[in-house]
């Protein structure tokens, strides 16, 4: 029974040592861990330009690419939380992740400016949308060079 | 000519107020993730929600009393418990959601924070339960409901790759980016969706309300046979609208807000305008269906005065029921919980509590002494049986598939 009790307390030590931060994660698992919410990411900035695109052709109200915009500002809110929490095991993932953040926080800001171009603030429709799709760039080139890593 | 104008009104009424927000929302997810590759899940769904409402109907249409009633007059008080307790909580979280649902659509036309919009919509559905008749309740959330035909005017005019559907929906496959287990999974929440246990409930008691006799029996089935199937291609609209747009796009539905933008794309601001009315409709007239569930399985249960035929004074406890459900889903959702993640779980223990509703009504629809000539066929109860496997199978599942995908994500 001794033995049992020990091994069952061996056992849960191990499971809490695995979920210790700075686990032996390879470069395969951390690229995989920053490509979703880079998807995210773009999925958001994707959303944000066909809204306003839509608002600009006079095919959508005010109201819904308001909307649609501010999800889109909780879903990059989400994806920036979710890059800024990566704990990376080495250089090359810190490097990743700064490179990530920076993508994703550009992202936030073209979604901002269009969230202020649509209530009848800031820039006009061809620079905001010019930003989202320089945001969508960078998000895709780097998803791009992590997919490479994962073979995704 | 009254007939046929009722026989058509019974129509309309079912395919539009067959769409509600689980079946928005999961479409929309499912069409911009998986394509129209699970478009097959709708139509199972379809069919058994067909079958399972048409027996409902039947034995409401034949005996004169509601499913709930019979259930714990023929399988006593534990086992009808434990299918009360399931279908009980099911219904509330489905009537969050659709109470959510009617403050996101509201918000899409005002742009004013859904939470402003959820006493206002609460409030709302307690006046029409209390005052307004069933038939009138029905038939008007139904009617405009229809409105959201405009999905499937907008796949037209979205012109898409028709081969390139066809071979989705035809030959499905689980997309490269997408695994296997997220496929299942999602699979399971849109049969739960097509299969929300609370159409029946509100179809059989709906049928006491409005005095279904033996002779109402082929125009309950026309409704159903019908109305459904034609719900049920709205709902692949949908998941075709973001097949079209989202999936190509590499765009993942996450909000109520995307669903509308396939719709502005293809007709511009008009179509915009009557999907929002649309969906306010299919919300609106689910989230009254729910509450009036919530209030019809309890009474039932407990024996309780029940129905909108009745004053309100007549069926108290029948009405309280209702105003407590409408409270706590009013409390839940100010919590700022987000209304979407709600409709997601709220189809996938749909799923999970669908063999504790669906059995019963089996085993009474097969009772020669509550149905006498009118029990099933043999053709119906070969499929029904094929059916409880399906939905136990997808009930066991769901838990398992919604840990391992981490709810889909």
């Amino acid at each position: 029974m001794r033995v049992v009790r020990v091994l069952l307390g061996l056992a849960a030590v191990a499971a809490a040592a695995g979920c210790a931060v700075g686990s032996a994660a390879t470069t395969v698992d951390e690229a995989r861990a920053l490509t979703a919410p880079l998807e995210q990411a773009s999925s958001a900035v994707g959303t944000a330009t066909l809204a306003t695109e839509l608002l600009g052709d006079g095919r959508s109200i005010a109201a819904v690419t308001d909307t649609a915009l501010l999800d889109q500002v909780h879903v990059l809110e989400e994806a920036a939380d979710a890059v800024a929490t990566f704990v990376p095991a080495d250089g090359t993932g810190a490097a990743w992740q700064a490179d990530a953040l920076t993508a994703v926080r550009d992202a936030q800001l073209a979604v901002a400016d269009a969230r202020g171009w649509a209530n009848g603030a800031g820039a006009d429709e061809a620079a905001v949308v010019a930003a989202l799709d320089a945001s969508a760039t960078a998000l895709d080139s780097l998803t791009a060079t992590l997919d490479e890593v994962t073979g995704g | 000519m009254k007939r046929l104008l009722g026989v058509a009104l019974g129509i309309l009424t079912a395919i539009g107020g067959f769409l509600d927000i689980g079946d928005l929302v999961t479409n929309a997810v499912v069409g911009s993730r998986f394509g129209l590759s699970l478009a097959w899940v709708v139509v199972v769904g379809v069919v058994g929600i067909c079958l399972f409402a048409s027996m409902s109907g039947r034995v409401a249409a034949v005996s004169g009393r509601a499913t709930f009633e019979i259930i714990r007059e023929r399988l006593g008080p534990r086992a009808a418990g434990a299918n009360l307790t399931a279908s009980f909580l099911i219904n509330l979280l489905t009537l969050t959601a659709e109470v959510g649902g009617i403050a996101l659509a509201l918000q899409l036309a005002s742009s004013v924070e859904p939470r402003l919009w959820i006493p206002v919509a609460a409030l709302a559905l307690w006046l029409v339960v209390w005052r307004t008749k069933f038939s009138t309740m029905e038939n008007v959330t139904g009617l405009v409901g229809l409105t959201l035909v405009v999905f499937a005017v907008a796949v037209f005019l979205l012109g898409p790759d028709w081969s390139e559907l066809a071979d989705q929906a035809f030959s499905p496959a689980v997309p490269a980016a997408e695994g296997h287990a997220v496929y299942w999974y999602y699979a399971i929440a849109l049969f739960g969706a097509a299969m929300t246990p609370y159409e029946v409930f509100f179809f059989s008691s709906g049928a006491v309300e409005e005095r279904w006799t033996v002779k109402d029996l082929a125009q309950s089935r026309l409704n159903v046979l019908v109305g459904f199937p034609f719900g049920g291609i709205l709902s692949i609209a949908i998941a075709a609208c973001a097949a079209i747009v989202f999936l190509p796009a590499g765009i993942e539905v996450s909000s109520l807000s995307q669903i509308v933008l396939p719709v502005a794309l293809a007709g511009g601001k008009l179509a915009l305008a009557v999907v929002i009315v649309g969906i306010v409709a299919a919300t609106f007239g689910a989230a009254l269906e729910t509450s009036l569930s919530s209030g019809y399985t309890l009474a039932q249960f407990m024996g309780w005065s029940w129905g909108k035929f009745r004053r309100p004074a007549q069926a108290a406890r029948f009405h309280l029921t209702m105003i407590v459900c409408i409270l706590v889903a009013v409390g839940v959702l100010m919590t700022s919980v987000d209304p979407i993640k709600v409709t997601e779980f709220s189809v996938v223990f749909s799923a999970i509590a669908l063999p504790l509703t669906y059995l019963p009504i089996l085993i009474v629809a097969n009772d020669p002494e509550y149905m006498g000539e009118h029990v099933n066929g043999k053709v119906t109860n070969a499929l029904a049986l094929v059916y409880l496997v399906i939905i136990v199978t997808a009930s066991v599942a769901a838990i398992p598939l919604m840990i391992a995908t981490g709810a889909g994500s």
